[in-house]
């Protein structure tokens, strides 16, 4: 039975999430019924989006994979050649020519038995997306920017992807995404990523979705010994946003490090859920989100923690602070931690709470407007988080991106 | 591991239950089942008032239609609820008004347990109410209180006493469609305590219940309510135990308080229902809910637990914060060992302006046990500056064991602060090499750092019902030391 | 001899740190263990107290009996005393209930009575000057919110308090400022006695200027290389653990 068999199977299983689930107790799509109806296949778009790549936060010279409604556009993109061990291809393909698909490595190999409701839906539609695999001991070169575009025909329409990710042993690649996508149309996006031994991944997700856009994202890793998973996501746009990262600790000394900056927009909803499966001893991981939430923005936060029996020395922190800027914004969190494992050393903590009107006082006596004033306080809330950022042009693209947003947003805050 | 760290372990899971005594006292036990001719029964029974009785039939109608939780972390098979009988009473009658009254089995019953009826009446002066089962057996320190103008009696006497303050706050603060447990508990109670502080009363004395099963086959449902008027103080405290039994044994209770315009109320629990044998069979399932209203500006609420017994605890003491300037705290040690299961913590509901409140629940667990905390900060818009802090710490014993911490929050005001802080951690090598070092053998260096560790919430505890704490914490260590 | 240690070796991990230490500490004397770091101070001292996880080989008696597989409490309650490089703190574990447990069950050990609260307090009260510790720490947790120097007191308060016939003291003068370590060194040496020995292990010669030992062994690499007398300690400030060692190579 091929995947999408089986996910379809697995959706009779499912009903479709609503706020009785607890992990769906703070974000619902009770719309998404009517979404299904109207889903569509990837027509690629009329204009190339090459306006849009110098805004981009990356090199020059890094490869670009440009993706428009799932497929992947392979003369809008500047792939890498067989020569450099890297491959980027289309999933449908990596799946017909079955060359770099062992087994474990298959479509749906985590999704199947991990994947909430809509990703099984996802996979039961055949989604299209992309296939990259690092061959063993590679150590791309260059960037790799996805540059997504959903792009939708009539409102309502949702569009499944699925990209499937897979580092060889020793393998390293630096991957980031532009997420774009604008109307009333909802990205409904899968990734399955597998770090072999010693594998190395960063992985940088910009969600810069237009404001009637939603997203509902599933990423799904599987880590062995030794590898290291570094996730950022900077989620500045959309309508209803639900993120999932979901990840495996199944090799000793594997190490994971997620970072997070949420910045709904006003009446915006944005949530970001995060499980970190500790299942082998020596394991570490380190997660700091931070909120800033507008105007009847709400942001939700759902931090996991759960170590496994046996998985002794596992080191987790957590931290998830939330900055709200206006009286009718909301923040709800829920860090949890789930700890069969006696010598484990897990911490986290969540404040939450507005900026501190003794210090916008002190600024103003200085002779800075309140908005400067604001502004100045909120880009030091998230300064810290910005500077662990690697890569330069990456941090600073961020800082502008942050600084034109929360620009924004305090004005229509005020 | 170090082979006496195992074995300390193994011994831990084997502590024994020094209250697992069963007395032979004439019992009343109506045949097990629920139906409305059961509630009718012991409304009867009880010579209530239509209106309760009415009451009861509404509640009991009401968790016809729903469905036993299950989002909790707790494991166990199906409870069936015809299998229990809902009324368990000593034969000896009516309730007493001083100890002399006793029956004396039922006395040497509260004597074995330790707890000083007459040796507290005579020297600290707590007021006393003893449930045995079912039903009040005995109240002490009548007088004194009602010199006050204190009311403390069985709930059951205050629905004929004073049937006007009992109808307009029983049900208020947890109304029967709260949770499944509580709409049970509406339908079937028998018993319980009810206080009330008249305005600008400081009770004079710690107010005490202490619960007990005795029976065979019973579950228990005592109800309290306790109304803090303007300006007044009440300190209240509640302890527990059950025989050795190798069935799971019910116990539903309600807690309401209530608390005025500057009024405080202080509840300290120290729990130590039958917890099961080391294969987990046997036990009291303690589904118990406790809620109290900080009703009045500047008023608050305190819970203090220390749970150590019970083969499943469910309980979150919580405090509704509607008063402005109002304070609820939740301190909170559970310890558990072998297969016990506990699911606790509290909930805080930030309504009026300025609230404040605190948490801070310190987990233990050993053997097989899985210990959660489960809890839920919410600050609603109305709830300008509201403030909190919690903390939630685990110490882990042993590599069988769990503990989760699940602490919600939903904040809807800007200008509120919330902090939270978890840490989780086992006893660290070097910390017990210390105290060896120092002659102190691992047994006890264990038990002095658990106690310890425990005691930010135990300081908060009443005098005498923290040395009791502290005893039993260590005790439940040092019957592990071979 | 008080102290007796043979060919001692002692691995952790799999990876050996002691090589096969041999030294000897009579009764009533003050050795000094001198070395660089990393050449195995501390964890002679965690050995000698017995603490877990060390693979050990060879001899370590005390006062003529074998010690080697004895529990830490056991070591302690017999007389042998580490006053530790790091001190840890035990969060809500009062100072006076500690010690007054540690006390007593040193003197049920060798056969004496307990102290009841009286008497503890006064004994608590008079050890206390002795390292001008103050009242307001005895109160406190053990060693929560003490400062580093507080910590180092508390130590020789605790010696002072537990009486030992053997007292190891590890690195007790690092991090200690000039004043502190005066303090701490006059409280030590209060409690010097013909009876006592003491084994005092550092990294620089300072504080053996207050604190004067009868004998100077040199650690290095896991195995005790030389012994001299106080001047050694000079030496080894003066020329370096290197040049001394290599001198010692050449005249050997």
């Amino acid at each position: 039975m091929s995947y999408s068999d089986q996910a379809a199977g697995n959706l009779l299983n499912h009903k479709l999430p609503d706020y009785r689930d607890e992990d769906w107790k703070y974000t619902h799509y009770s719309g998404f019924e009517h979404y299904k109806k109207l889903q569509t296949s990837g027509n690629p778009i009329a204009h190339p989006p090459l306006a849009r790549r110098s805004t981009t936060p990356f090199h020059e010279d890094a490869w670009i994979a440009v993706v428009v409604n799932g497929i992947l556009q392979a003369n809008l993109s500047n792939l890498p050649n067989h020569s450099t061990g890297i491959r980027v291809a289309k999933l449908s393909e990596a799946i017909s020519d079955d060359s770099g698909l062992e087994p474990g490595y298959s479509p749906g190999a985590l999704a199947l038995a991990k994947g909430h409701y809509y990703s099984q839906w996802a996979m039961a539609q055949g989604a299209e997306g992309l296939f990259i695999r690092v061959n063993s001991g590679i150590v791309a070169e260059k960037h790799l920017l996805i540059h997504t575009i959903n792009d939708i025909q009539q409102p309502q329409q949702v569009l499944p992807t699925h990209h499937l990710i897979v580092l060889e042993s020793n393998a390293a690649l630096t991957l980031s995404e532009t997420q774009e996508g604008s109307g009333e149309g909802m990205s409904l996006s899968l990734q399955e990523i597998h770090l072999s031994n010693q594998a190395r991944l960063e992985h940088s997700q910009l969600q810069l979705w237009g404001n009637e856009f939603e997203c509902i994202q599933q990423v799904l890793v599987a880590q062995q010994t030794e590898s290291h998973y570094a996730h950022f996501a900077y989620c500045g746009g959309g309508a209803k946003v639900r993120n999932q990262l979901t990840v495996m600790q199944e090799g000793q000394l594997a190490l994971t490090e997620l970072t997070g900056l949420v910045l709904p927009g006003v009446g915006k909803h944005v949530d970001n859920q995060t499980l970190i499966h500790h299942q082998s001893p020596h394991t570490s991981s380190r997660q700091r989100y931070r909120s800033l939430v507008a105007r009847e923005g709400t942001s939700v936060f759902n931090g996991k923690v759960y170590v496994n029996p046996g998985a002794q020395k596992t080191d987790a922190y957590q931290h998830h602070a939330s900055l709200l800027m206006h009286e009718t914004a909301v923040s709800n969190a829920k860090p949890e931690l789930e700890i069969y494992a006696d010598d484990v050393k897990c911490s986290h903590g969540a404040t939450a709470g507005m900026l501190d009107a003794g210090e916008i006082h002190y600024m103003r006596s200085r002779g800075l407007s309140e908005v400067q004033a604001r502004m100045m306080l909120q880009e030091a809330f998230v300064r810290d988080l910005l500077d662990s950022l690697p890569g330069e042009s990456l941090r600073l693209w961020c800082h502008n991106h942050c600084s034109d947003r929360l620009n924004v947003l305090n004005q229509l805050s005020i | 591991m170090s082979q006496s760290e195992q074995k300390l372990l193994e011994q831990l899971s084997e502590r024994d239950y020094p209250h697992g005594f069963e007395s032979d006292i004439e019992q009343e036990i109506i045949p097990k089942g629920l139906s409305e001719d059961t509630i009718r029964f012991i409304s009867q029974r009880k010579n209530e008032p239509e209106w309760l009785l009415q009451w009861r039939l509404k509640a009991y109608r009401h968790w016809l239609g729903m469905k036993e939780p299950s989002w909790q972390k707790l494991i166990y098979p199906p409870i069936d609820y015809q299998d229990i009988s809902y009324f368990a009473a000593p034969k000896s009658g009516p309730v007493l008004n001083s100890l002399d009254e006793l029956d004396p089995e039922i006395k040497s019953t509260y004597d074995r347990l330790g707890i000083p009826l007459e040796e507290q009446m005579m020297l600290a002066g707590v007021a006393v109410d003893a449930v045995l089962d079912s039903v009040s057996v005995v109240t002490t320190f009548k007088e004194k209180l009602a010199e006050k103008n204190v009311i403390f009696c069985s709930i059951s006497e205050a629905v004929h006493q004073y049937p006007e303050l009992v109808r307009t706050y029983l049900g208020t603060i947890v109304p029967y469609t709260d949770n499944y447990f509580a709409a049970l508990n509406s339908a079937v109670f028998t018993d319980g305590s009810f206080v009330y502080i008249p305005p600008g009363v400081r009770c004079p004395m710690e107010l005490s219940t202490y619960f007990r099963i005795n029976a065979r086959g019973t579950g228990q449902f005592e109800r309290t309510l306790i109304i803090a008027c303007d300006d007044s103080y009440v300190s209240y405290l509640e302890g527990c135990t059950a025989p050795k039994r190798d069935e799971n044994q019910l116990h539903a209770a309600v807690v309401e308080l209530v608390a005025m315009d500057r009024g405080e109320v202080k509840y300290s629990t120290v729990q130590n229902w039958y917890p099961g044998n080391k294969e987990g069979k046997g036990g009291i399932y303690n589904f118990v809910t406790k809620r109290g209203l900080c009703k009045g500006t500047s008023s608050k609420i305190s819970w203090t637990q220390v749970e150590t017994g019970s083969a499943i605890t469910w309980k979150y003491p919580s405090v509704v914060l509607q008063g402005d300037d109002s304070r609820g705290e939740f301190y909170s040690v559970a310890m558990t060992t072998h297969l016990q299961q506990a699911d606790t913590g509290t909930k805080m509901i930030h309504i009026g302006k300025n609230t404040q409140s605190r948490i801070v629940s310190k987990g233990i667990s050993a053997g097989r046990s899985q210990n959660s905390y489960r809890g839920l900060v919410k600050i609603r818009k109305s709830a300008a500056k509201a403030r909190n802090y919690s903390q939630c710490d685990s110490l882990l014993m042993g590599n069988r064991c769990g503990a989760h911490t699940f602490p919600y929050f939903e904040i809807h005001q800007p200008t509120a602060i919330v902090e939270h802080e978890a840490t989780t951690s086992k006893i660290a090598e070097d910390i017990l090499f210390y105290c060896t070092q120092r002659g102190l053998s691992r047994e006890s260096a264990i038990a002095m750092i658990v106690n310890g560790y425990a005691r930010e919430v135990l300081d908060h505890l009443p005098m005498e019902f923290a040395v009791e704490a502290r005893k039993l914490l260590a005790i439940s260590l040092e019957g592990s030391v071979g | 001899m008080l102290l007796e240690i043979e060919n001692l070796r002692a691995s952790i991990e799999g990876k050996e740190i002691l090589k096969g230490v041999n030294l000897s500490v009579p009764a009533g004397e003050v050795h000094a263990i001198m070395g660089p770091n990393g050449s195995g101070k501390s964890t002679l001292s965690s050995v000698i107290a017995g603490k877990d996880g060390y693979e050990t080989s060879g001899s370590i008696r005390f006062d003529g009996q074998e010690i080697s597989d004895w529990e830490p409490e056991i070591r302690a309650r017999e007389g042998m005393f580490l006053a530790f490089q790091y001190p840890v703190e035990l969060p809500g574990v009062g100072l006076s209930s500690f010690l007054r447990a540690c006390v007593n069950e040193r003197r049920k050990h060798i056969g004496q009575s307990e102290l009841d609260a009286s008497s503890f307090l006064a004994l608590m009260r008079e050890k206390a000057a002795l390292v001008e510790l103050s009242q307001d720490l005895i109160r406190r947790p053990v060693n929560q919110g003490f400062s580093g120097g507080e910590k180092k007191r508390n130590e020789i308060f605790q010696m002072a308090m537990l009486d030992p016939r053997m007292a190891i003291l590890d690195e007790t003068d690092s991090g200690l400022d000039i004043d502190a370590l005066r303090i701490v060194a006059e409280g030590v040496n209060k409690l010097r006695n013909p009876q006592r020995s003491l084994l005092v292990i550092t990294h620089y010669q300072r504080l053996l200027e207050y604190i004067v030992p009868d004998r100077v062994h040199v650690l290095i690499d896991g195995a005790i290389v030389m012994s001299g007398d106080r001047t050694l300690a000079l030496a080894l400030e003066e020329k370096g653990y290197d040049l001394v060692r290599a001198e010692q190579e050449v005249s050997s």
